[in-house]
């Protein structure tokens, strides 16, 4: 008995080494990112891919957002064994292109038309996609989870208002800053226990408020016109402008500041009637109001009606491309990209969130199925960034230390709010103290004009 | 001022301040002077050479201006800093040179006997070191050389995920009191105010964190004090009321904070606001006002903290000899008298504890509660030490002045258990003799 159990633990060993040795065949492409909450990668697209392609082994990791991304690839990159491909920010484009921890997508392609057989169609990006994440006309790293600011409206809310006429009246859904004024007057008005309006104080917003009023975040167009930004323009009168705006939703008691858990909750309670978000939130918006029996809208980011609408931005993130890989593993990596602009994994993505279909071909994808009529909340992102002007202030400015740039906005941004702070005088010491971190990067990381 | 002078300034102080000390205690001027010049010498080299010498050089000069009653002044921050650092280095050299001396004395036999306290190894053997080697190792690698990193970070122009950094001499440090854009102000007794900083922002963090450390070691002890007293009585179910006022304990800082932030927050119509207005009262800005802000963060890690403090004193009321309590009954004692005079000095040391161990909590597990109640807000209201320096290290990717923040930081923790042991040490009774 002893020896049968002996032989039938070392027959399992060995099929094991066998199975392992088998596995080692194979090559590894590591994806770090954080979509913990889309199930749609680990579900079917490692699986299909994996399928597809079965000389590679895709490892998706979950990362705990943003944040700690990059810290988690920089201390891998120190220990000498970092992911094949990292999602990154694209609030933070320049920073990561710094390290020289990346390779360009362009020189990686070099060229070529197909990977692995999968076509290249970076050529398909779509416009304002294309103009955000190039730099000089070149894609530096894959745009994959692309977004835009839009206003998601409890239609339910705006119809026993007498706002909207019916619940797929998405026109009712205020779109200048004068709207958003006289329908949250009737809102709170109508329903005292309803929040009117509530958007954070993240400076995208800020960013997208300065782009739709045709002004530049910083100098040299933004760091796109030839040459670096080496100082912010944050106290332009379009800044004064909005931030105004914006203190005068919150002293009216239309516009109330929710922390972080809070949203979720007075939207799922109907206690919010319009919620200025990420497009990427569309997805998360109809789940919570379909399982709480209300209907969503969409509509436009509001904009100045005083000044021509010039157009909104993108936000959201890219994947990166380790540097100094085999050949082999590259070019697993590279597939693995390419098998990502696919049309019909752009259109499950974009279904899974709410991100734009990035690609042309993505985009005819959905059409061709009608998804765009039956979810018109889901098309309103790509028509507002359709709308939008092609011009450098649309396409997001490009300087190092924007994560810190963002964190003194969100500072200064809630001392107007709170303290009553004068917004020209606050905005003029924020440009100082920016443009002297601007300084200090640039002292380590020289300027390439 | 040119480093020589600056190196011959600061051995001369130090010879004529060690020389006075060492005089008024009666141990010789000529002696005193000497270890002063030494200790100045040796800290103003060691310091001012790893700097450069930058705390002279005018571009690295930040300046901020203080009133007081009236009449204002300039200050240099980085010079302020430069000095002080140099002090307490030569002070740390002083010490040491004197314990050396004092070795040397015992070792060639004036003073054996004296020096030879229980305990203590004799002579220059090496058996100690072997014994302490694998801890001293650890420190080394996992403590002393990471703060001294983190010193040198302190000093630099350095950014997350950029490879090369910059010296930036003690800006980052002096950064905290002074302004970059030299417009930080502070007024004393003066222009109208008792006290009053423009500019300042870090100050008003270093106050938040005063803030919670005080009135979070209050509202729990006192609270929790009092629980445990009222737990302790002899009635049915006690123990099931015991379990229910420690669970909080068991819960996360990311959970408290997420709960009171349902409760508290969502303005006007937030959970707490609509109880409010059932009874007709007026709703309150729990989140949105900064003292009412504070008052809910020192709120919902009392809560939090309350559990664990109930568990000790109810273990220390148990620890509390009967016979002392009727003893005390007999000779008169009222209740009140009986639990100022012998409880609370018989729970002293659980006292001690639990306040040190609120203390830290304070000061360096906050930052779950904060982040997740009032992420900080409103305009820094709640920020604290350890908040800010994740702000700046993490979401800013600013380490170099994350390291200067998180030295100051560590410098704050071990004055305050200093004077904490030195103070509240004295009062606590260990035992009942």
């Amino acid at each position: 008995m002893k020896r049968m159990l002996i032989f039938v633990v070392l027959i399992l060993f060995l099929f094991s080494s066998l199975a392992l040795a088998q596995d080692d065949d194979r090559v590894t492409i590591r994806f770090w990112h954080v979509w913990g909450n889309v199930t749609w990668l680990p579900d079917v697209v490692e699986p299909a891919f994996e399928a597809a392609f079965p000389q590679y082994d895709l490892e998706l990791r979950v990362l705990d957002g943003y944040r700690n991304a990059y810290d988690l690839y920089t201390l891998a990159q120190e220990q000498g064994d970092p992911p094949e491909l990292l999602q990154g920010t694209s609030s933070n484009t320049q920073a990561p292109r710094d390290t020289g921890f990346f390779k360009p997508l362009h020189e990686a392609i070099a060229g070529r038309t197909e990977i692995n057989g999968i076509p290249v169609r970076l050529d398909e990006i779509v416009g304002p996609a294309a103009m955000f994440f190039q730099l000089d006309g070149e894609y530096y790293e894959l745009p994959w989870n692309a977004s835009t600011p839009i206003v998601f409206g409890n239609m339910d809310l705006l119809v026993e208002a007498g706002v909207a006429e019916d619940v797929n009246d998405f026109e009712a859904i205020p779109s200048t800053w004068a709207e958003v004024h006289e329908v949250c007057a009737i809102i709170v008005d109508k329903f005292p226990d309803v929040d009117c309006i509530n958007f954070g104080a993240g400076g995208w917003y800020f960013e997208n408020a300065l782009a739709m009023q045709g002004a530049f975040m910083a100098n040299n167009e933004n760091g796109r016109g030839g040459g670096c930004v080496t100082e912010v323009l944050f106290n332009s009168q379009e800044a004064v402008d909005y931030l105004a705006w914006h203190k005068s939703l919150e002293d009216a008691g239309y516009w109330v500041d929710y922390g972080r858990a809070e949203y979720d909750i007075k939207w799922a309670d109907s206690k919010l009637a319009l919620h200025l978000n990420s497009s990427a939130a569309a997805r998360s918006r109809v789940e919570i109001a379909e399982g709480n029996g209300f209907t969503v809208g969409a509509d436009r980011m509001p904009y100045n009606q005083d000044v021509d609408y010039v157009g909104n931005m993108i936000g959201g993130g890219m994947i990166l491309l380790t540097a100094g890989l085999e050949p082999e593993v590259e070019e697993g990596a590279l597939t693995f990209l390419m098998y990502l602009l696919e049309p019909e994994n752009v259109a499950n993505w974009h279904k899974s969130t709410g991100y734009i279909p990035v690609t042309q071909s993505g985009f005819d994808f959905l059409e061709a199925e009608g998804w765009f009529e039956e979810n018109p909340t889901f098309a309103v992102a790509t028509n507002q960034l359709n709308n939008s002007a092609r011009a450098p202030q649309t396409a997001g400015a490009i300087f190092g230390s924007f994560a810190q740039v963002y964190q003194m906005y969100r500072e200064v941004f809630q001392n107007i709010l709170r303290n009553d702070a004068d917004i020209q005088g606050s905005l003029d010491r924020l440009k100082a103290e920016a443009d002297l971190l601007i300084e200090e990067y640039n002292l380590l990381v020289p300027c390439e004009e | 001022m040119s480093a020589f002078l600056f190196t011959i300034l600061a051995s001369a102080l130090g010879a004529l301040v060690v020389g006075a000390i060492l005089k008024r205690r009666g141990r010789g001027l000529r002696g005193g002077m000497a270890l002063g010049a030494i200790a100045g010498l040796l800290g103003s080299l060691a310091t001012m050479i790893p700097l450069q010498y930058c705390v002279l050089d005018p571009e690295h000069h930040m300046f901020f201006k203080i009133s007081v009653l009236g009449g204002t002044i300039t200050v240099n921050a980085v010079a302020l800093l430069g000095i002080l650092l140099v002090i307490v280095v030569a002070w740390a050299f002083a010490l040491a040179i004197d314990r050396l001396r004092h070795h040397w004395r015992a070792r060639s036999g004036t003073v054996w006997q004296a020096d030879t306290a229980p305990g203590t190894f004799v002579g220059y053997d090496f058996s100690p070191w072997i014994f302490l080697a694998p801890t001293l190792v650890g420190l080394v690698v996992f403590t002393y050389y990471p703060a001294a990193q983190n010193f040198f970070l302190g000093t630099q122009i350095a950014r997350r995920g950029v490879a090369k950094t910059a010296f930036n001499c003690l800006d980052n440090f002096a950064s905290l009191i002074a302004s970059r854009l030299q417009d930080a102000h502070y007024y004393i007794l003066s222009d109208g105010f008792v006290w009053h900083a423009e500019n300042a922002r870090y100050l008003a963090v270093f106050g938040n964190s005063l803030f919670f450390s005080v009135f979070i070691v209050i509202v729990a002890n006192v609270l929790g004090l009092s629980i445990a007293l009222l737990a302790s009585q002899k009635i049915r179910g006690a123990s099931v009321y015991r379990t229910l006022m420690i669970w909080p304990y068991a819960i996360s800082g990311v959970v408290v904070g997420i709960v009171f932030a349902i409760l508290l927050g969502g303005g006007g119509s937030g959970f707490m606001n609509q109880v409010l207005r059932l009874f007709g009262a007026e709703p309150v800005p729990f989140l949105s006002d900064p003292w009412w802000a504070r008052a809910s963060v020192v709120a919902a890690a009392a809560w939090n903290k309350l559990g664990f403090n109930v568990l000790i004193y109810i273990a220390a009321l148990q620890a509390v000899p009967l016979e002392l309590m009727e003893a005390a009954a007999i000779d008169g004692a009222n209740a009140w008298k009986r639990f100022l005079n012998v409880t609370i000095p018989m729970i002293s040391p659980y006292i001690f504890f639990v306040v040190f161990l609120n203390l830290n909590y304070s000061f360096f597990d906050l930052y779950a509660v904060i982040d997740n109640l009032t992420e900080g807000g409103p305009v820094n209201a709640t920020t604290n030490l350890v908040v800010d320096i994740i702000r700046v290290g993490v979401e800013s990717r600013d380490i170099g002045k994350a390291a200067a923040q998180s030295i100051v930081l560590f410098m704050v923790v071990v004055g305050l258990t200093y004077v904490q042991f030195r103070v509240m040490g004295r009062r606590v009774t260990y035992g009942a003799d």
